[in-house]
């Protein structure tokens, strides 16, 4: 009985590192195949080892706007918080928290648009130009960002911000803007005044947070 | 058969890391318990109904646990895994306690998936082969000393699954990193630098330091691969664990990642042989004893002439 046991854990062990080598190496063709045992295998044992492979060459930056009819306040929130994370150091828990959501929101929605414009591009846009296509692009995604947990978590983290900065009952509308700032190329890191290009991502409507309702 | 046997007669005839898995259970303790604290002090932002964070729905919700029941709970949940860790840490429960954290921390992950990185991945799985380990040799209320050759087969086993993670970690991430162009050409630890989510206030002083970005980012690349095959050879084991003591202790400081990393020079124990903790483990008796001659004894003699 002992043996069999033992002659058992063996194989569960074997298999194991069989399944979990398999399902864990970079896409391949056989990984491809086998897709439906794949989602069930990242259900229970999901891992994700890729590390900084590739490392971002850009950083973020969230840009929020309030206003009414007669007045525009906007500020940004992700250079103030990082800025606070450094000075903080090893007691930044709380604001450590806050950068790892809102960041994880910036990439949910980034990498959905990401994804969405390939596709969109592929069927969509043969013979039109860049732009052209990419505004199109953009009136029929951005409606669909408004229901995504993304979106929600970065409208109620500007509220949240808000409150603290300007008096939120003198406005009634906000929105949101998503851009990267591009690192230095490593050719012209020690070079001075170096300009770094700011490229818009994403821009949401107008959300009226009185009435809880998005602006076309 | 004959290797076949060796094996299973090795595995079985003692458990091999009885030392270093009762300091690897306090430690887990207390590295969880450093979580929960953190977790308490932003469930409103990240457990509660009311706070920033959206959650969507998840696999719980399809078996009737509402997101928002949850949430509505979280703070008896913080505190239930606290009651697991202290029962834990103390060996009451002993494999079942254990079993019962994994279960909670799996749970619990569903719900604080934005602040989730690498280290608690791994930390999930080194939960689920904890399960199997015998840890309870040392440092428990009632310290179990004997076990079944079936008991001892399962720890080892469950040890070496937590080491070949680990190493397989670090192989696949090193794998990864030679398929994109920034670690090919040196340049990948320049960024990772100029990143200001993960710029440290030491940062500026190497960030854009072209010889030790460059001879760092290699020397990751080459560490992550080698390690899992050059962990195993005495003559390279002390040198490769020298090295990634510091590789992580660098992550730690000039990038603010600090679970994380801790958590990796923790499964480093593994790699050290029982006789090699009992070495260290007396030589830290020693030092113990020594202290107390030298700063506490001296004390007590005066009180005792003057009577």
């Amino acid at each position: 009985m002992k043996k069999l046991i033992i002659f058992f854990g063996f194989m569960v062990f074997l298999a194991y590192w069989g399944i979990t080598i398999f399902f864990t190496l970079p896409e391949n063709y056989l990984q491809i195949k086998a897709i439906r045992y794949e989602k069930l295998f990242s259900t229970f044992l999901y891992q994700r080892w890729s590390f900084f492979a590739p490392p971002p060459q850009t950083n973020d930056r969230l840009y929020y706007e309030f206003c009414n009819e007669k007045d525009t306040v906007s500020f940004e929130v992700l250079k103030p918080l990082n800025d606070q994370r450094k000075r903080e150091f090893l007691r930044n828990a709380n604001a450590s928290v806050v950068d790892y959501v809102l960041s994880g929101s910036i990439s949910g929605i980034t990498d959905g648009l990401r994804e969405e414009y390939k596709l969109y591009k592929f069927k969509n846009c043969n013979s039109n130009s860049d732009t052209a296509c990419q505004k199109a692009f953009m009136d029929s995604f951005e409606p669909k960002t408004r229901q995504m947990n993304h979106t929600k978590t970065l409208i109620n983290y500007g509220l949240v911000a808000a409150d603290k900065k300007l008096n939120l009952k003198k406005f009634d509308k906000m929105r949101f803007t998503i851009s990267t700032v591009s690192i230095p190329k490593f050719s012209k890191r020690n070079e001075e005044n170096i300009k770094l290009e700011e490229s818009q991502l994403f821009q949401s409507s107008y959300y009226n947070y009185t009435t809880k309702k998005w602006e076309k | 058969m004959g290797k076949i046997a060796q094996l299973t007669d090795y595995l079985t005839r003692e458990n091999h890391f009885k030392n270093y898995l009762s300091i690897f259970r306090i430690f887990l303790c207390l590295l969880i318990f450093n979580k929960m604290v953190d977790l308490w002090g932003n469930i409103s932002i990240l457990l509660s109904n009311d706070g920033i964070y959206s959650h969507p729905d998840n696999l719980f919700d399809a078996f009737g646990i509402s997101t928002s029941f949850v949430l509505n709970h979280s703070k008896a949940i913080i505190l239930t895994i606290v009651c697991t860790l202290f029962l834990l840490l103390f060996g009451i429960g002993r494999k079942w306690m254990a079993l019962l954290l994994y279960l909670e921390i799996y749970f619990l992950d569903f719900y604080i998936s934005p602040i989730l990185n690498g280290g608690d991945n791994l930390l999930q799985f080194a939960l689920l082969y904890f399960v199997f380990t015998n840890a309870y040799d040392k440092f428990t209320i009632s310290n179990q000393n004997k076990h079944s050759e079936l008991s001892n087969f399962f720890s080892n086993l469950a040890v070496y699954s937590i080491m070949i993670h680990l190493c397989y970690v670090y192989f696949i991430t090193g794998f990864h990193k030679t398929h994109a162009e920034v670690w090919f050409n040196g340049t990948a630890v320049y960024y990772i630098l100029n990143l200001e989510r993960f710029q440290g206030p030491f940062s500026y002083l190497v960030k854009d330091n072209g010889f030790i970005t460059t001879l760092f980012t290699y020397a990751t690349v080459l560490f992550e691969l080698f390690f899992c095959v050059l962990i195993w050879q005495k003559n390279f084991r002390n040198i490769l664990l020298i090295t990634g003591v510091f590789l992580h202790l660098g992550i730690f400081v000039f990038m603010m990642i600090f679970d994380f990393e801790i958590f990796f020079i923790s499964l480093y124990g593994f790699f050290f042989t029982n006789a090699e903790w009992d070495y260290f483990l007396s030589k830290v008796r020693k030092l113990e004893y020594w202290m107390r001659r030298k700063f506490f004894s001296p004390k007590l003699k005066p009180i005792i002439q003057s009577e």
